[in-house]
């Protein structure tokens, strides 16, 4: 276990220029997540187009993890259809939540969050966004 | 009166040797979380249950007087230790946090009346906020908040302007668990008396560090724990004025609590046993007896002269750092500093400090309400400090905070 492990470069950089870092005036769906325990909390936007996500975004206050995971996240589920975005989502959760999961080849930039797994104190700064995009998808809000 | 010799007391704590892979030793500065365990605490622990293992109040054999005399001997040293007038005033609970939730249940159901209102102050921890705001929907009452200023003070001038004919109860800390500050509860609890106002004190983190007496300060009921205070976790205590103890009902029904029992009745028993319901934490009680002979060998004046210095020390070092910043900057205070650092999340901070093994705390500390007037809603890094931390322990969180301005170099 060590420093590198969980602060890679590519997330200091999310961390320091995130993407989709916005409110978005026209989103179909949103959902606000915290932890209680710690302090984080992210609201997340989808925009929703023919059970397609066309656009994710995020706004809140957190640590460098939780902020670079939001912002990987709304870049990773852009253009997905709605079933293959959670899927995608959920499949990520487990992945991160249970170190016995077997590690998929076609994770991108996700893979940079795999260090979590050796620190499950920070689990839940790393899935924050992700669980308040399947609120915000399964919550009707408009 | 034992000279303080640090390094004399670090070696009575066996957790402080503890070394991380990189042969680092571990640096504990969370204190005000829980303390680390003397020895003479651990064995009383083991030593009561090879030894002497049986309930107390009720065995007639040898363990169970041995049981009982050895528990109720905690309560006689506990109410020296705080300067209470009688040993029935100290009531064994699990910690402070079900001292509050007691307290606020018995003296709402015999004092609250609709529209009273129990002012709290907003340097509290959640455990001596939420308690009342339960009270809020069984009584009917209100709580109001006692606002601190930008620096973390509760003035007495603006309390005098918050109590009115209908404030029941204060209830506010002797210690903050995130700035260290300690209010004047001298004249704080002089200025609610004359109002006709109860005051509890939250002693939680002051017990460990501040000489205390309740009677020189008045108040009415103090509340604190165990594990904060070196000795084992499970256990703490209130303390009651007697002529108010006297007049409350009991809390849990059970065992120890009563007097007569019918089956349609009872009868509670006197105190302190009327708030002891069923079999309590003995071994836990009989070793937080040990922690406190444990503290009571020390001069006071030494101890507290001690950790001042070592917190001096801490807030100059941790401000010589660039991007350092201190939260709050209290009158008077102990043992606690709490900081953000530029651009770097708290938990990031305590991550990257963690990984030196240095232990320390980021988050809101269970105190939202302050949290939001100080306007850290992301939190702040703190730094507390316990009888056996070092000069150099600082230089070794100074080392590490170098190294999470490294890693987030911006
Ligand atoms: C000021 C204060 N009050 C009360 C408590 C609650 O103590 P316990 O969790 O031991 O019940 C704490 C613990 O952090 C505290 O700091």
């Amino acid at each position: 276990m060590s420093l590198q492990d969980i602060y890679q470069e590519i997330l200091l950089a999310h961390n320091e220029n995130p993407n989709h870092f916005e409110f978005m005036l026209d989103a179909t769906h949103q959902a606000y997540g915290n932890n209680p325990l710690c302090g984080d909390e992210v609201t997340v936007f989808v925009k929703i187009e023919n059970d397609v996500v066309k656009a994710v975004s995020f706004m809140g206050e957190g640590c460098a993890i939780c902020k670079a995971s939001s912002s990987l996240m709304t870049s990773t589920l852009c253009e997905l259809s709605l079933p293959k975005a959670i899927d995608k989502t959920q499949q990520f959760i487990q992945l991160l939540s249970d170190t016995s999961t077997q590690i998929p080849d076609d994770l991108g930039e996700l893979e940079a969050l795999l260090g979590v797994r050796k620190f499950p104190a920070r689990l839940k700064c790393a899935t924050l966004a992700w669980h308040a995009f399947l609120k915000a998808i399964t919550d009707e809000h408009r | 009166m034992q000279a303080f010799n640090v390094q004399h007391i670090r070696e009575n704590f066996p957790a402080l040797s503890f070394c991380n892979a990189k042969g680092q030793r571990i640096v504990y500065l969370d204190n005000s979380a829980t303390t680390q365990k003397p020895y003479c605490v651990i064995d009383a622990l083991i030593d009561f249950y090879q030894r002497m293992n049986a309930n107390v109040h009720r065995s007639f054999y040898e363990w169970g007087n041995r049981a009982t005399e050895a528990y109720e001997h905690t309560r006689t040293s506990l109410s020296k230790f705080i300067g209470a007038q009688y040993p029935e005033e100290v009531i064994f609970t699990r910690g402070a946090t079900e001292s509050i939730n007691c307290l606020a249940d018995i003296v709402g159901q015999r004092y609250f009346q609709q529209g009273d209102e129990v002012l709290v102050s907003e340097l509290e921890h959640h455990s001596n906020l939420i308690p009342w705001q339960m009270q809020q929907k069984k009584c009917g009452i209100q709580v109001k908040g006692w606002p601190v200023d930008a620096e973390g003070n509760l003035e007495v001038s603006t309390l005098q302007a918050l109590l009115t004919p209908r404030t029941k109860l204060l209830a506010v800390t002797q210690v903050s668990n995130v700035l260290g500050t300690t209010p004047d509860l001298k004249n704080i609890i002089a200025c609610a008396h004359a109002n006709g106002t109860l005051v509890l004190v939250d002693g939680a983190q002051a017990l460990a560090h501040l000489k205390i007496n309740v009677q020189d300060m008045d108040c009415d009921f103090y509340v604190g724990s165990s594990h904060k205070m070196y000795g084992p976790m499970g256990v703490g205590f209130f303390y009651g004025k007697r002529k108010w103890l006297e007049t409350l009902p009991p809390y849990h029904g059970g065992g120890t609590m009563m007097e007569s029992v019918f089956m349609d009745s009872f009868t509670a028993a006197g105190i302190p046993k009327r708030f002891e319901a069923g079999t309590p934490p003995v071994a836990d009680v009989i070793g937080f007896g040990k922690a406190i002979a444990y503290l009571q060998q020390f001069n006071w004046q030494s101890l507290m002269q001690y950790e001042e210095s070592v917190i001096v020390y801490a807030e100059r070092m941790l401000c010589a750092i660039p991007r350092v910043r201190l939260i709050g900057h209290p009158k008077t205070k102990t043992a606690i500093v709490s900081f953000l650092v530029d651009k770097i999340h708290p938990h990031d901070v305590a991550t990257i400090v963690n990984d030196q093994n240095i232990a320390l705390r980021a988050g809101h500390h269970c105190c939202q309400p302050l949290m939001h007037r100080l306007g850290c809603k992301g939190g702040v890094v703190r730094v507390s400090l316990g009888i056996y931390n070092t000069f150099e322990d600082i230089d070794r969180l100074a080392e590490a905070i170098d190294v999470a301005l490294t890693v987030f170099k911006s």
